[in-house]
């Protein structure tokens, strides 16, 4: 299993975007799930996953939308 | 053997050098004293106490910068309050173990912790003193 160095630290003598393995860390005293936790490190495996934000239209807009004269939603508010 | 002036000094903790956040280290071993003066027998009476080594016990103090940034000293040490951690310091980062550069490592207890400390206009820092569980270990080996 390999990780890439993410924090401005040294990390078993890594410096950021360089990879270590497992064994790297074990041999250093340290611990994996240490470096993980405290943001040292990432798993060179990991996906890469980009958040797409999609282009909101004014069409597919889901928020209800006021009629500015009347106020009214399309629906007969008054019973 | 020349004087040293401490200004590169390597900090180690769990793998990762905190080196350019702390600003102070003291690593000291301090033996029980057991006394063992008994009577000297024959005709010679006890003239002195006398006295042999008995355990050891080890600790390190720190004193860290505080940083609360991702990666960076309190993200480093709060998991590990409670529990030990590999450590390592060594007088000079930048050289190769050696006799005038010997480096130590041993296992701290992370005994406690202070996250935020300091006054108005201060630098927060934390200041601590880990007990070692275990021998130090000095390495000189290149």
């Amino acid at each position: 299993m390999e990780y890439t160095v993410i924090s401005n630290k040294k990390v078993c003598g890594k410096v950021k975007d360089e990879k270590l393995t497992k064994d790297d860390i074990l041999s250093a005293g340290g611990s994996v799930e240490h470096l993980l936790a405290a943001g040292h490190i990432v798993s060179a495996n990991a996906v890469k996953v980009t958040p797409v934000v999609p282009q909101a239209t004014q069409q597919e807009t889901k928020f209800p939308v006021f009629n500015s004269v009347n106020n009214e939603q399309g629906e007969n508010n008054n019973g | 053997m020349a004087r040293i002036v401490l200004t590169n000094v390597e900090v180690k903790l769990g793998a990762v050098d905190l080196s350019d956040h702390v600003a102070s280290v003291t690593l000291s071993s301090t033996y029980d004293v057991i006394e063992t003066t008994a009577f000297a027998g024959g005709n010679v009476p006890a003239a002195a106490k006398t006295r042999q080594a008995g355990l050891v016990d080890n600790s390190v103090t720190l004193e860290f910068h505080q940083d609360f940034a991702a990666g960076e000293v309190e993200a480093t040490v709060y998991p590990l309050l409670g529990g030990t951690v590999a450590m390592t310091v060594k007088p000079n980062t930048s050289a190769p173990d050696a006799v005038d550069n010997p480096r130590y490592d041993f296992t701290a207890l992370v005994s406690e912790w202070t996250p935020l400390n300091g006054a108005v206009g201060e630098l927060a820092t934390a200041s601590v003193t880990w007990p070692i569980t275990g021998a130090i270990v000095k390495d000189v080996t290149p």
